[in-house]
């Protein structure tokens, strides 16, 4: 279980969250929505301690990462994967190495053939079977995005992070990438945080649906509940009005 | 003013405190990285083995500069004799290090800050944390010992070609018997004067690949912040390394 408690962010003295809190119970595929620039990414940063709160708490399965220290914090990451906005590859490896950049770069017990397998099964699960020795640079937005879920996926992590993993792809890349997160997400009984603010993949790939808005959490929709909230906020900004 | 003044200050130590950070945490990654030597090995080719000709060029022309200059003033006193000596001298304590630092420090120290720099920017640092890959062992460390190896191999190499240089340039200048030229190098010279120099290019390499790797790794706002951060990289380097080597000749020599 991922637990945020009384979390608050500043960046140069501008609040971008205050005070929030959210139970993410295991197995569960949970969406933060929200306008650009809300802070929406800011929580998934947290989550992974990339930054540190100005206050609060950020428990992963009852520990809190604020306090870890880096070989500790290192350690929980592991049960972590996250797909960046921008994908995030390194452009100096190949999609292969890429991919199989955590299995090569620590203390485990696998061998070449036992990682090249395990390379294969994430590239084939995103559907990028035969791309192995291409580089970043050569490949779409969409597919740099199919390589680096595969690259996140590739440890079996218990949560998946995805920042805004549709954004700038056309309907039916998106379509593909939202079916991926659930297929994902169910086939490796993940805990899913999606942050987007896409219509179509909040509908697809959401049980909980968090709209954040001034830096607060409202209450949790579903997808069935929150076409029609009662929140005049959320209903503005699901049905594309300008509001308050 | 002073609120101007106040912030710069209060900057500067706080970049010193970084700064001190990260070489401690060098230091403690040292003992801990993984798969560290293959790492380095990679390093010392991509960082070192190609700064060869940059060192080889630069210690040909300041070896042939400095022994022109000085043939024409010993002349004056009858002290060609003593060519090979001071030749070597100024190369092996000063020359060879000074500026073959400033030359790597260019060169090696501007493509560490942009490179670390543009994976800053493009999110590629924040995709190592979040794979649980600690950016110091994986990409600081690596880096600061193959500057810290590359430094003295590629000095001496400057501390050669560059006697060398003067040989040619001095002796037919001089017109003194070539084994003249050595024979006061032996003399006048003893073999610190090169290790104090091999010292040296240990300190500056150390400095290079510290200071790249921070500006780096602190690079802000896009492509904009690459160019600042390899040129802020570029320039303290060249400036500490000529501080340092002035108090590094003090005690060394």
């Amino acid at each position: 279980m991922i637990e945020l408690c009384h979390l608050s962010k500043s960046f140069d003295g501008k609040a971008i969250l205050n005070d929030i809190s959210i139970s993410i119970p295991t197995g569960k595929k949970v969406t933060i929505i929200g306008p650009s620039g809300s802070g929406k990414s800011t929580i998934l940063k947290l989550i992974l301690c990339l930054i540190k709160p100005d206050s609060g708490k950020v428990l992963v399965d009852g520990v809190d990462m604020t306090l870890l220290g880096i070989a500790d914090l290192y350690e929980i990451r592991k049960k972590i994967g996250l797909l960046f906005q921008s994908a995030a590859l390194f452009d100096s490896m190949s999609v292969e190495e890429n991919v199989g950049f955590s299995l090569f770069e620590s203390d485990h017990s696998y061998s070449e053939s036992q990682i090249q397998k395990k390379i294969n099964d994430a590239l084939e699960l995103v559907e990028m079977t035969g791309f192995n020795t291409m580089y970043p640079a050569e490949l779409s937005g969409g597919q740099q995005k199919r390589v680096a879920l595969a690259r996140a996926i590739i440890t079996n992590p218990q949560y998946l992070l995805f920042d805004e993993p549709t954004t700038g792809l056309d309907p039916v890349l998106s379509t593909s990438i939202e079916n991926l997160i659930v297929r994902i997400s169910d086939e490796l009984k993940t805990t899913a945080i999606v942050v987007t603010h896409q219509i179509s993949t909040i509908m697809r790939t959401s049980d909980d649906i968090y709209y954040l808005h001034d830096g607060c959490l409202c209450d949790p929709e579903t997808p069935k509940t929150i076409t029609k909230s009662a929140n005049p906020i959320i209903a503005n900004f699901i049905n594309g009005k300008l509001g308050k | 003013m002073f609120k101007r003044l106040g912030n710069f200050i209060i900057l500067y130590f706080e970049n010193l405190g970084k700064l001190t950070h990260l070489s401690l945490r060098f230091l403690q990654s040292i003992f801990s990285s993984y798969k560290l030597t293959q790492k380095v090995i990679h390093q010392v080719y991509m960082l070192g083995v190609k700064s060869l000709p940059i060192t080889i060029i630069t210690s040909i022309f300041i070896g042939m500069a400095f022994t022109l200059q000085i043939v024409r003033e010993f002349e004056k006193f009858g002290a060609n004799f003593m060519l090979g000596g001071i030749v070597g001298l100024a190369i092996w304590r000063e020359l060879a290090p000074l500026l073959t630092g400033v030359a790597v420090s260019a060169r090696i120290g501007a493509a560490i800050a942009s490179e670390l720099g543009t994976m800053r920017v493009t999110e590629q640092v924040d995709a190592l944390k979040a794979l649980s890959q600690d950016p110091v062992k994986y990409l600081v460390a690596p880096r600061i010992i193959a500057v810290m190896i590359m430094m003295p191999l590629l000095v001496g190499v400057a501390d050669a070609v560059g006697f060398m240089s003067g040989f040619v340039v001095g002796v037919p200048m001089a017109n003194i018997n070539p084994n003249a030229y050595f024979n006061s190098a032996l003399t006048m010279l003893d073999s610190f004067d090169i290790i104090g120099g091999l010292i040296k290019a240990l300190v500056f390499g150390f400095l290079i690949g510290l200071i790249s790797c921070f500006e780096g790794l602190n690079t802000k706002a896009g492509a904009k912040g690459v160019g600042i951060s390899t040129t802020r990289a570029v320039v303290s380097t060249i400036i500490s390394i000529f501080i340092v080597n002035f108090f590094l000749s003090y005690v060394l020599f």
